[in-house]
């Protein structure tokens, strides 16, 4: 049986343990209201979403030349010669938007005529932005009058050109709509100050971009 | 029988008596307040839909890319922009009629634009200012810009939300 003592001590401390989870309780309504009042406010609020969903699909910018030469069907043959003789031959290929040309066995006065045509298969329209042309670094060029172009190579004659080239076509006046193809006309003449056993090579960039940038 | 018991029994019987008398003597009349809320109804829904392409480019002479807004035939909360053969700096105003046909007042809280791609440039806003009461109908509109990075043959995806609540909870 427990003493006097021991009873009131434990009493006193029943009280104490009551008044502290008063306390606790009070905290805890108070924290629980906080709450409440918090999500109340988040959620108090109606709302009506209008959604406009967007897909945008972007075209392609693609151009393909080709080339032809008068007087010789497909890739390659003998370039149109006095006579019917077989001198100078010629062949390109194609791999993707490069086209590559290769002349052997040229000669002074040999003309070659053809045509470069570029057609858009994309389905951007295409503008010519720039022309950038690239040779041996001894090949000097001159433009005596529009679409003439005159190639010195100055280690062989300053004074006389080795070849003029003529162009001309429609491909820096219009657009190339998809589908449409422009072309460059060209006539090349090997003039008489052409040396022997030479090889000249050069590179003609056609940057088109689409066409309301160019 | 005691003349002292009979007494007690009727001073019990008039106090209890008495006591029920008391209770039942009142007179009472009770007035009901009878309580029914009915909530209205937040409702917006995109009535007419455009756009600024209707043919030749905006702002350019060819007609390359195009562009169709639509509203969803099975949910008019929803507008679907499709633009196809877009290509660097093709840009496209849209504008949409959204209405009310709720019952609350109903007020543009925020405008949510959710565009993760770099490449294509999204806005919107709010063309109207103004709450749009029930039956009210406001203009909206967007603009939509193909940056220079884009890539060709692809597609991008976003999505524009016209975010309301009822007028009196919006800042």
């Amino acid at each position: 049986m427990p003493s006097v003592g021991h009873v009131k001590y434990t009493q006193r401390g029943e009280k104490e343990s009551d008044k502290e989870m008063k306390t606790k309780m009070t905290a805890l309504f108070a924290t629980l209201m906080i709450a409440l009042m918090v999500a109340g406010f988040a959620y108090a609020h109606w709302s009506k979403v209008v959604t406009i969903t967007g897909t945008v699909t972007t075209g392609k910018l693609h151009l393909t030349p080709s080339f032809h030469v008068d007087g010789i069907e497909g890739t390659e043959g003998w370039l149109p010669e006095p006579e019917g003789k077989h001198v100078s031959y010629i062949n390109w290929t194609i791999e993707g938007n490069t086209l590559t040309i290769t002349i052997n066995n040229t000669h002074p006065c040999l003309t070659i005529a053809g045509y470069i045509d570029i057609h858009n298969d994309g389905t951007i329209p295409a503008g010519l932005k720039h022309i950038e042309w690239d040779s041996t670094p001894y090949l000097r060029t001159e433009e005596p009058e529009p679409d003439i172009i005159e190639l010195y190579d100055d280690t062989v004659n300053e004074t006389y050109p080795i070849a003029i080239v003529g162009v001309g076509g429609n491909y820096t006046t219009f657009q190339i709509d998809p589908c449409e193809t422009v072309y460059l006309y060209f006539k090349l003449h090997f003039e008489e100050a052409l040396p022997q056993g030479s090889t000249y090579t050069f590179t003609g960039k056609f940057e088109y971009w689409n066409w309301n940038e160019a | 029988m005691d003349s002292k018991k009979l007494f007690a029994t009727l001073a019990i019987l008039i106090i209890a008596l008495s006591i029920a008398g008391f209770a039942y003597a009142h007179w009472q009349k009770i007035v009901t307040i009878k309580g029914e809320v009915t909530t209205g109804v937040l409702d917006l829904i995109i009535i007419s839909a455009a756009d600024d392409d209707t043919g030749i480019d905006p702002d350019y002479d060819k007609d390359v890319a195009d562009t169709v807004i639509t509203i969803d035939p099975e949910d008019p909360q929803i507008a679907h922009i499709t633009i196809t053969n877009a290509y660097p700096s093709y840009h496209v105003y849209f504008h949409v009629t959204i209405k009310n046909v709720g019952t609350i007042p109903a007020k543009l809280y925020a405008i949510e634009v959710d565009n993760p791609n770099e490449c294509i440039y999204v806005e919107a806003w709010d063309g109207q200012y103004e709450q749009l009461h029930p039956g009210d109908k406001g203009d909206y509109s967007g603009y939509i810009h193909v940056l220079q990075c884009a890539e060709q043959g692809a597609t991008y995806e976003f999505t524009v939300k016209f975010v309301f609540w009822n007028w009196n909870e919006v800042p």
